[in-house]
């Protein structure tokens, strides 16, 4: 499985678009082993199954049926579709709910019949946009595991804002920057990047409001003091601070350092 | 400030059951089944079958209209915007809530600048301006209660830590709820979690990783921060 990380706008549902067929690169080119996707469009779109970011059910259709009339617009024959769906199904855990209507499912369970609907036709590539937006936790989980155990046997490509996403299960990272490539390799490279570069650090409100904008704050938590803060800075911030174990999200901010938020101080009354 | 959940009950099967909180000023977050139901009640959008809610001693449903005032509230698919610019947008809402003519474009101004919005179209907004105009447009007439539905999620971690951080300042003059399906994106934030289990809620002044555990335990049936 490989990640795809980058902010909003950085360009990785235009990447995976290209990928996908559905919009076509000004220049360069994209092989899939001897396949070339600008020469042979059609075969590629034969070994590729999408899942994108906001995708439609027909609300009325039960997920067997909605499978079916996907398989036939994939245009497989009647009797792959009967062979297909039920694996599908039981894959991606809908086999109970199938004959339920596809406007009452949860969040977790379209995009799991999304997933499912990628799968016909049993492409080598899966490419998944954003599978977790708004997933609770155990639903994401969910949904990870199934991804990397679809992996297991074809190249999967997910792209997510949601760092702890490709955290366990890609073995492979690489982040996008408006349109450009920061960085490619193992998410402990891109750990790396924070190392030594977090602290822990205990301020008062007064320090709180001047350390605004000079210092990168990745999160501030109120307390009866004052905040408890935990920072990205190369030197000890205010020679107080507390060296922190770097996250793998700590690696992203790191790579895509932006400076410190131009937000300004004091709060409107 | 408090606001106070009295045995809430909500829905048939129930959605809430049983919810007592007790909320102080600061920055909670909610997790689990009901999040958004929790909000709506809270912003006296939705009226409880069973218990009260209470606003410093208050029954919010003795005087909703008043209460609602008091309330700023995001719910979750707030994208939807008009393509005008920023300015004219919360001048547009101020008028809405109650803000007199002479202050709606300052108070527009300074919310723009507090959350690091430019004032161009809302049609060029990216996901995470929009999340930010929106709270904006929550805090328009100084709430004291201000509640967020799902703030967070499509938020790259650049949005995300903005917007968190900008909630923890505002979070000293007032009670802010924030719902989410990423609590621990938002852990480093909050001041303790709301858990919403299939029977009651649970209140844990602490982070989620510990919250998560503790509510296996039993005896937890409500809480006060």
């Amino acid at each position: 499985m490989f990640g795809l990380l980058g902010p909003n706008g950085a360009g990785k549902t235009t990447l995976m678009r290209i990928l996908c067929t559905l919009l076509e690169p000004t220049a360069g080119r994209i092989m899939f082993d001897d396949i070339d996707r600008l020469r042979h469009p059609q075969r590629v779109r034969e070994l590729i199954g999408y899942l994108p970011q906001e995708f439609g059910f027909f609300k009325r259709l039960n997920a067997r049926e909605y499978l079916d009339f996907a398989g036939g617009m994939k245009g497989l024959s009647a009797a792959e579709r009967r062979r297909q769906i039920p694996e599908l199904l039981e894959r991606v855990n809908l086999t109970d709910a199938a004959r339920r209507p596809v406007g009452g499912y949860s969040g977790g369970m379209k995009r799991r019949l999304g997933i499912a609907q990628a799968l016909l036709g049993q492409p080598q590539v899966l490419v998944v946009d954003e599978p977790t937006a708004g997933l609770d936790p155990e639903e994401r989980l969910r949904l990870r595991n199934l991804l990397a155990e679809l992996s297991v046997e074809r190249i999967v490509l997910l792209s997510t804002h949601v760092v702890a996403d490709v955290e366990s299960a890609c073995s492979r990272i690489a982040a996008l920057d408006r349109g450009r490539l920061k960085f490619v390799g193992s998410p402990s490279e891109l750990m790396k990047q924070a190392v030594g570069r977090v602290w822990h650090l205990d301020v008062n409100p007064e320090e709180y409001a001047r350390l605004q904008g000079r210092l990168k704050i990745i999160s501030a938590r109120r307390t009866d003091e004052g905040f408890a803060l935990r920072v990205l800075s190369d030197n000890n911030p205010l020679g107080r601070g507390a060296a922190a174990s770097a996250t793998l999200e700590d690696g992203y901010l790191c790579l895509m350092d932006t400076g410190p938020a131009a937000q300004s101080r004091g709060v409107p009354a | 400030m408090l606001l106070t959940w009295e045995n809430v009950t909500l829905g048939a099967p129930a959605v809430l059951e049983g919810v007592n909180l007790v909320l102080r000023r600061g920055l909670w977050g909610v997790a689990g089944l009901g999040k958004t139901t929790l909000l709506r009640c809270g912003a006296a959008l939705t009226r409880p079958h069973r218990g009260r809610l209470l606003f410093d001693g208050d029954d919010i449903w003795d005087d909703p209209v008043a209460y609602r005032w008091r309330v700023g509230y995001v719910p979750q698919d707030a994208e939807e915007l008009p393509p005008v610019g920023a300015v004219q947008y919360l001048e547009y809402l101020g008028a809405l809530k109650g803000i007199r003519p002479q202050y709606q474009r300052s108070r527009a101004s300074q919310m723009l600048a507090y959350f690091a919005l430019p004032d161009r179209s809302l049609a060029t907004y990216s996901a995470g301006m929009k999340r930010r105009i929106a709270v904006a447009t929550a805090l328009l007439n100084d709430p004291d209660i201000l509640l967020l539905d799902d703030p967070i999620t499509g938020l790259d971690p650049e949005e995300r830590i903005n917007l968190l951080n900008c909630l923890t300042q505002l979070a000293d003059e007032r009670i802010i709820l924030l719902a989410t399906s990423l609590p621990e994106e938002a852990d480093g934030a909050v001041q303790g979690w709301v858990m919403l289990r299939s029977k009651g809620a649970h209140l844990h002044a602490d982070s989620y990783r510990s919250s998560f555990q503790d509510v296996s335990r039993p005896g937890h049936s409500s809480g006060r921060c």
